[in-house]
């Protein structure tokens, strides 16, 4: 692999995740509640970082050439960012859900919010008089 | 291939920066987890383009391990966000 | 061998999900009216913790839809999963993606295509 064929591949993988973990800063800013941000960071994630380790294996592929411990632990890495980084935002959701959280108030259907046909919400802590 | 990593490291600094931001108007403890969460990833990344400037050849390594352990943070975050409970 | 083919083209299926939804999150940042968000009810097809598992991922890694919280099942009752969805017209066409991806899911997992969904709204009115 000569030069310029890397440089150009490293450039356009580093470039685009990079922008997509920039796209995804900026999209915070334009949603309101942390329910949404943990929504609109999935991208950084899911395809930011997988580029950046793309990027990355065509760099150790141009200095070092071709091994099969390189292209393992490239695939290791993307697998492990795609799974972890689900399951964490599963967790994350589900704490900030727990722990009361503001839902942006226009968030609608909220169906989080009022419990199911026929279910009777008894409070165990209210006083009874 | 220097001045390639040079341009995604400003880029992955200005998100980090602009995370910062959102940090600093952010009025709920949840947005503070999740922009920490994108922190760590732009920290990452920038350690890599660090390494191609460098001609290091552990690059792959480094990104190797951290996301395996990326997770480990984030689940800290959420275990503080709830006071301990499950 | 029916499973290896439906589980091929569910990863394909993933992938571009992943791609077209990053797509739709950086291309709506310069308009106006950027998300809707909503979150919806689904009760489950799925039967087992490894299909709910998957699922619960699935859905999550698709930029634009997050499940916040699972309802364990009855003996009566399926497990109900609650998705937070940003870029949906309605909550009938966020609905029927969660249950197509969940259709395609459950080819891989069980070797055959499952049954009809029974009740999408949940028992909501």
């Amino acid at each position: 692999m000569n030069e310029a064929l890397a440089t150009t591949l490293v450039g356009i993988f580093g470039i685009t995740g990079s922008l997509l973990l920039l796209g995804s800063a900026l999209a915070m800013f334009r949603v309101r509640d942390a329910l949404s941000r943990i929504n609109v960071f999935s991208p950084a994630t899911g395809l930011g970082m997988p580029f950046i380790v793309i990027a990355a294996f065509i760099y150790d592929l141009y200095a070092s050439g071709f091994s099969w411990s390189s292209l393992i632990m490239a695939v290791i890495a993307v697998l492990c960012l795609i799974i972890v980084s689900s399951v964490a935002s599963n967790t994350l959701a589900r704490s900030a859900v727990l722990s009361g959280q503001p839902v942006f108030r226009k968030t609608s259907p909220n169906r989080l919010a009022a419990p199911p046909e026929g279910v009777v919400d008894v409070d165990p802590d209210a006083k009874d008089s | 291939m220097i001045v390639i990593a040079s341009i995604c490291a400003v880029i992955l600094a200005a998100a980090i920066i602009i995370g910062l931001i959102r940090v600093l108007t952010a009025r709920d403890q949840g947005s503070r987890a999740v922009v920490s969460d994108l922190i760590y990833f732009s920290a990452i990344a920038i350690v890599t383009m660090l390494g191609i400037t460098v001609s290091s050849s552990i690059v792959l390594d480094v990104i190797f391990l951290s996301s395996m352990v990326g997770i480990l943070a984030t689940i800290a975050l959420s275990r503080i966000l709830t006071r301990g409970h499950r | 061998m029916m499973r290896v083919i439906h589980g091929i083209s569910y990863v394909g299926f993933i992938v571009w999900a992943i791609i077209t939804g990053s797509a739709t999150i950086i291309s709506r940042l310069f308009r106006s009216d950027y998300a809707q968000p909503m979150i919806v009810e689904l009760p489950m097809r799925c039967a087992t913790d490894l299909e709910v598992t998957l699922f619960a991922s699935s859905i999550t890694i698709t930029p634009g839809t997050l499940v916040t919280a699972i309802a364990a099942g009855t003996s009566t009752t399926p497990p109900v999963i609650f998705v937070h969805a940003l870029f949906e017209e309605s909550e009938e066409s966020a609905l029927a993606g969660l249950i197509d991806m969940e259709s395609r899911l459950l080819s891989m997992t069980r070797g055959r295509a499952p049954g009809p969904h029974t009740d999408p709204q949940g028992g909501r009115p």
